[in-house]
């Protein structure tokens, strides 16, 4: 397409270069736009996936531009993203310490195992299959995985400490009933993080609101730090970024550990489809509003590989994000460059700002995380409301399972639930 | 149609796994551990059984010694655990953690509740090490308690032991004199933490001898900000290995030492001005 857009003209032309100023600037644009857009939420989700933030950042620029270079779509962006976030969170809490070594390790080994799986999968057909999953199957998703959000960040956007390895609904009902426990510093970092975004949004300021929030919510903390002091305060910080590139290496995998590794492999293959999923359906409606090419199978080949490229460079598995790439979209990204560009500028912003995003607190993150969630929810329930039948019952019942029993459940049951659609003809 | 300007792409994203896959295994297979090498251990540490409950000691260890290095994500100065919990936390005098292990939950006067010992670290981290506390659950803090709790094997849990905390320099009749302090300052410690109590850096970049004051040093919410505690440390421990000084120098110095510039207290904020009389 860009070819042939840019075969109009010869370079004598000034339509020719006037076409391709056009491009660049908005690609440059979109790079700026997307690069601010990523950095809280690498961090945020960096930190809901139990591991250090610094980590967040590394996902967001070599595995990007693999995935953005490697697949079918010009304007798919990736990197870290909510559902494979929490998923990790929740493969890897009962198996280490958060932010160990041997988690850490376990993560890499997580990655490495989710990209080959997904390189399988697409060799294997799967991409024509996920596909055909009916739309209800990434709604009831989303609007699950938005849910948990909010329900297991409750405890840490109020200053509590989570208990591990619970439930979503009873992690949220802990943390309410221990309302006593609560600090009011973090409360009113985390309920002016989630305003401050609706207040931009109304006010129709041209900033994106989960920025605007972010800044919102750290400035306010700064701020009461300053006032009363950072141990009255007492909020939570998500600690010194330190990013430092140990170089390439492999994920250390000890083959006599074999029940581990099991473990990992079904999470593994959990996060695959769940990634691969979002990444088709994202890349089918960028090709149905947008015309961009739509290769299933490619588009997970690219995943696959930008996640084997992740557990090889410190980072953990991403996938194709609905928030960034609508941002990106809409900020005038036209061709890959975009992509790469936007994780580059991300990395040098990291680099600049990066002492002072030590001293972020975690209810803002929190706050961010809950705005994620009930972005998703709302987007994905109004979508839900729109299927009729079993379409519409099979994804609320994946919706509750997902905050009654967790995202593995959820996914496992929409998935069984979408594949009988198919076969009753439904979808 | 569109397979041709494909193709070059997907080959670069094949050749770049291979390449970062091909310099994996030229740096060795696998890699060791995610964290940094391990410092080098004293033997009975390194006597340690490898497993989980010995790895753990052990990065406590590392932390303990080289909080900087092996904390970094909560690490606000230059300083280690070890920098006053001498001899890494089993000095007597010098608030060997030995003996603070049983002795927690205790009430503390600076948070005004009983706490426990992973709070009081986390007290330490803020104004000590001036920093951001790490989370009760975190990495971090779990090995330092399992260090702690190794170092305090065979004691009894709620018998003060002897040797605990910092002891207390009798009253001498006299205030203490600063201006004495900055004397003795010049004559008995700027040899080693430097003539602006700045400290000396190893060739590694690592703390050799800590500062005693500016930003990269305690706080003034610390305890060693204190003149009554920093004498009894100063009393029991300094010169390092050779603590000749009398009560009176110890005093002059410790009040000499608590009038330089630091980190802002963060229990106080500047409201603090309004309502804290």
């Amino acid at each position: 397409m860009l070819r042939a857009a840019l075969a109009q003209g010869t370079p004598r032309t000034p339509g020719f270069w006037l076409r391709r100023a056009s491009i660049g600037q908005g690609d440059l644009h979109a790079a700026v736009v997307s690069a601010v857009i990523m950095l809280p939420q690498a961090i945020a989700f960096a930190v809901m996936a139990g591991l250090p933030p610094e980590m967040g950042i590394y996902t967001s620029v070599l595995p990007v531009i693999v995935a953005a270079m490697a697949g079918a779509s010009h304007r798919l962006l990736s990197g870290p993203n909510t559902m494979v976030a929490i998923m990790i969170g929740t493969a890897l809490l009962p198996l280490a310490a958060p932010g160990s070594g041997d988690y850490i390790a376990l993560a890499a080994a997580l990655t490495l195992f989710a990209g080959g799986f997904q390189l399988a999968l697409a060799a294997l057909g799967a991409g024509k299959l996920l596909m055909r999953l009916p739309t209800f199957v990434p709604k009831a998703l989303a609007a699950g995985i938005g849910l948990v959000m909010i329900a297991t960040q409750l405890a840490p956007a109020t200053g509590q400490l989570a208990i591990p390895d619970t439930t979503p609904w009873l992690a949220a009902w802990h943390a309410l009933l221990n309302w006593r426990a609560m600090n009011p510093c973090a409360v009113i970092v985390a309920l002016a993080t989630v305003c401050a975004a609706y207040l931009v949004a109304r006010a129709r300021v041209r900033m994106s609101p989960l920025v605007a929030a972010f800044v919102a919510g750290s400035a306010l903390a700064w701020l009461m730090g300053l006032l009363v002091g950072a141990a009255v305060a007492d909020l939570d910080r998500v600690g010194n970024l330190r990013l430092q590139w140990d170089g390439p290496s492999l994920p250390p995998l000890r083959w006599d550990e074999w029940y581990i590794l099991k473990q990992l492999a079904q999470s593994a293959l959990a996060i695959a489809v769940v990634g691969g999923l979002q990444t088709i359906v994202i890349a089918r409606a960028l090709h149905r509003d947008l015309g961009e090419p739509f290769q299933p199978r490619q588009e997970l080949c690219a995943q696959g590989v930008a996640n084997i490229v992740a557990s090889l460079t410190g980072s953990f598995a991403g996938s194709g994000s609905f928030n960034r790439t609508a941002a990106h979209v809409k900020a005038g990204a036209r061709t890959r460059a975009a992509a790469v560009l936007a994780s580059l500028i991300l990395l040098g912003l990291a680099w600049a700002v990066g002492p002072a995003l030590g001293k972020l607190a975690t209810p803002a993150v929190s706050g961010v995380i809950i705005l994620i969630g009930l972005g998703m929810v709302r987007s994905a329930c109004a979508g839900i409301l729109k299927e009729r039948g079993f379409a519409r019952h099979a994804a609320l019942a994946g919706v509750v399972a997902a905050l009654a029993a967790g995202p593995a459940f959820a996914l496992g049951l929409v998935t069984v639930l979408g594949l009988v659609a198919v076969v009753l003809g439904d979808g | 149609m569109k397979q041709s300007p494909r193709r070059p792409v997907e080959a670069v994203a094949v050749l770049l796994v291979v390449v970062l896959g091909a310099l994996c295994l030229l740096q060795g297979w696998p890699r060791a551990d995610a964290q940094e090498p391990g410092p080098a251990y004293p033997g009975d540490i390194a006597a340690l059984p490898q497993n989980k409950y010995g790895e753990l000691v052990r990065q406590g260890y590392a932390i303990f010694t080289d909080t900087p290095r092996f904390a970094p994500r909560y690490s606000g100065n230059v300083l280690s655990c070890t920098n006053c919990h001498l001899d890494a936390g089993r000095r007597a005098n010098a608030a060997p953690m030995s003996a603070a292990w049983g002795m927690y939950p205790a009430y503390s006067a600076k948070a005004d509740r009983v706490v426990t010992l992973e709070e009081r670290i986390q007290q330490c981290f803020l104004f000590s090490i001036n920093g951001v506390p790490p989370p009760l659950d975190s990495h971090e803090m779990r090995a330092l308690a399992a260090y702690m709790q190794w170092l305090a094997r065979g004691l009894r849990v709620g018998e003060p032991q002897a040797g605990r905390g910092f002891p207390t320099v009798a009253r001498t009749g006299s205030d203490p004199d600063p201006f004495r302090g900055k004397a003795l300052y010049a004559q008995r410690c700027a040899a080693c933490h430097g003539a602006r109590g700045e400290g000396v850096e190893d060739a590694g970049g690592r703390t050799a001898v800590p500062p005693l004051w500016g930003f990269d040093s305690y706080n003034k919410g610390a305890g060693m900000h204190r003149t009554d505690l920093l004498a009894g440390f100063i009393k029991a421990n300094m010169p390092l290995d050779n603590p000749n000084l009398s009560d009176q120098d110890a005093l002059d110095i410790a009040a000499w030492i608590g009038m330089q510039e630091r980190g802002p207290d963060p229990r106080r904020g500047v409201l603090s001005w309004f309502y804290d009389r």
